[in-house]
């Protein structure tokens, strides 16, 4: 029982985290990292918004190494 | 071929795709659940919710991973590959109201949270839904063109080839729960033919995918010269040689010189660069040598030169 | 279909033949799936006669006990099981054992049991009551499926089974009583470790125990393993 609660609060506080990466990331990072991002619409940026979240850290190394 | 991403760059045919798609799962949903509630007056609409959004997930997971070697036997079914993304996130969609209605069913309001319940609980066939449902939700988040290009293609195959392993995981989510409850042989025959289907339509692709290919006239290779054959990023050299015809990797295994622009000279196919040596039947070297180059299967018909397109034996 | 034909999705129209090949398909899955939805449907097992008055709640005059699981014996001389919200027991019944009790809930019935979802903080206690007649019938060694009794009397249905496993599993750690559901009856079960034993609810089990009456309910009391 324990170690679902850790991994439930781990899978939280992830979450949590990615949230608020990825509505930075949708704000200014997207158009470093693809240039195809560049003018895109608040429709594209919800569409991959979900996928920011979960995979936020290689999001994250990408954007640093721009 | 855009230069700004947009959520989905529509058109018509994608339009009447989705529509299909959106009247499929409207009619199937409201004939299982309106169907459900007529002739079982007991069942609640949330058990029926369950029930038919479980299943019409699972059965759209078959048509999606139906599609691939479909197209492979027949291209006039391209444009059912055309829009799969968008099937494959209704059908994530679907699933995904399985699992959240489940969840809140089955382990909501208890003295656990939701989640931790899930996680432990003893029967095990949720657990298996529940890490098919999270590849689901990778593939369906990274189903936009940015993903392609931020994962680079092979990256995104290998994340989205993870379907196999998720139809696996969902075949022992259904045989070790609704199997066990239901004992109508309608429920384990449907499953089961699904599976021969997925499975029997790989082979089928696979076994289409050996086949031979034309490659010309007999006569158009001269005598102990050679055309070159390419087969996607395969190139293969192709020689005549005393009424014979023999197929051997384009690539000469010194320093990759084209060997269909050699020559045979004493049975053994020589490389233009080098003059390395092969014999055209197995692709050794003569001995003392021991360089060898991939093999494929040739065969004339009506006087047109075929060859396999997989390699008989690999080069070393 | 033609030889030159050739598909390109963002054109308007596809090629004739292409068209006919992917009308025949679209048409072939949506006839599968209006027969597939419908014989599902049609051959999924029965569903119990079991209800669950959601939302309508009634007023209950008894005596309220709280051992060997919370139950209410009206004055008619049924007795009622008793079950908190969600997948939690009732802490209505703590510390007033055989007392009178009026309290407001809502129903749960299957086959001639009942379970009352008592509404949280609607209880009002009055005199302390006689204990209740408890009649020992002997020892019983029984094969069957232990289920919490909120689902399987009604508010889910099924109740029971592989399926709803898990679900019994929660229910029972949450406090809710245990029922076990033999071929020829169901009896409320005394003293079954829920949280211990979760790996034996909702599958085929033999359980040995003593058999008895305690009020209007049946019960085998669990008395080693």
């Amino acid at each position: 029982m324990q170690w679902a609660e850790g991994l439930t609060t781990m899978l939280g506080v992830y979450g949590a985290a990615g949230a608020v990466f990825a509505a930075l990331f949708l704000w200014k990072g997207v158009a470093h990292v693809d240039a195809g991002a560049r003018g895109a619409g608040i429709g594209f940026r919800a569409v991959i918004a979900a996928g920011c979240v979960a995979l936020w850290p290689l999001l994250a190394a990408k954007w640093v190494r721009r | 071929m855009s230069v700004t991403y947009a959520a989905v760059q529509w058109n018509r045919q994608k339009k009447l795709y989705d529509s299909v798609i959106a009247g499929g799962v409207a009619l199937y949903l409201g004939r299982f659940v309106g169907v459900g509630a007529m002739v079982h007056p007991q069942a609640t609409a949330e058990t029926l919710l369950i029930r038919g959004l479980g299943t019409a997930a699972f059965l759209l997971l078959h048509v999606v991973l139906s599609i691939g070697p479909l197209t492979r036997l027949d291209r006039r079914f391209l444009p059912l590959l055309y829009n799969r993304r968008h099937l494959g996130v209704t059908m994530f969609t679907l699933a995904l109201g399985h699992g959240v209605f489940s969840l809140v069913q089955f382990h909501a309001l208890g003295d656990v949270p939701p989640l931790v319940s899930l996680l432990t609980a003893p029967a095990r066939f949720e657990q298996l839904g529940l890490a098919a449902l999270t590849i689901l939700f990778l593939m369906a988040a990274t189903s936009h063109d940015f993903w392609l290009k931020l994962l680079t293609p092979p990256g995104w195959k290998r994340l989205h080839m993870l379907v196999y392993l998720a139809y696996a995981l969902l075949v022992a989510h259904v045989s070790l729960g609704a199997l066990q409850s239901e004992r109508n042989p309608l429920f384990v025959g449907v499953v089961l033919t699904g599976a021969c289907v997925v499975l029997g339509l790989h082979v089928a692709a696979w076994g289409a995918g050996r086949g031979y290919v034309e490659v010309c006239e007999v006569e158009r290779i001269g005598e102990n010269r050679a055309v070159l054959l390419k087969l996607g990023d395969e190139k293969i050299a192709v020689f005549r040689h005393g009424g014979k015809v023999s197929a051997i990797s384009n690539v000469c295994a010194h320093q990759g010189g084209p060997l269909s622009e050699g020559k045979i000279v004493d049975g053994c196919v020589t490389c233009p660069w080098h003059g390395y040596q092969y014999l055209p039947e197995t692709g050794a070297s003569p001995p003392p040598f021991t360089e060898k180059v991939a093999v494929y299967e040739t065969k004339v018909e009506g006087g047109k030169v075929l060859v396999s397109r997989c390699a008989k034996t690999s080069s070393i | 279909m033609r030889e030159d034909e050739f598909y390109i999705g963002y054109l308007p129209q596809a090629p004739a033949g292409v068209r006919r090949v992917v009308r025949r398909v679209a048409i072939g899955l949506l006839t599968m799936g209006a027969v597939l939805s419908v014989a599902l449907v049609l051959g999924q097992m029965p569903f119990a006669a079991a209800s669950f008055e959601y939302g309508m709640v009634r007023g209950f005059d008894g005596v309220l006990y709280e051992r060997p699981f919370p139950h209410v014996v009206m004055e008619d001389g049924a007795s009622y099981l008793l079950a908190g919200a969600g997948k939690l027991g009732t802490r209505e019944a703590m510390g007033h054992d055989g007392r009178q009790v009026r309290l407001r809930g809502s129903r749960v019935r299957r086959a001639g049991m009942t379970m009352i979802e008592v509404e949280t903080g609607s209880a009002r206690f009055g005199s302390g009551h006689g204990p209740e007649q408890v009649t020992v019938l002997g020892r019983r060694r029984l094969r069957g499926e232990v289920v919490d009794g909120k689902c399987y009397l009604g508010v889910m249905n099924p109740g029971a089974g592989q399926v709803h496993r898990d679900c019994a599993v929660r229910c029972l750690a949450g406090g809710l009583p245990a029922l076990f559901v033999t071929g020829g009856e169901v009896l409320v079960l005394e003293g079954f470790d829920a949280k211990a034993r979760r790996n034996e609810v909702g599958v085929p089990l033999t359980l040995e125990g003593v058999r008895k009456k305690v009020g209007g309910l049946e019960v085998l009391e669990l008395t080693g393993r």
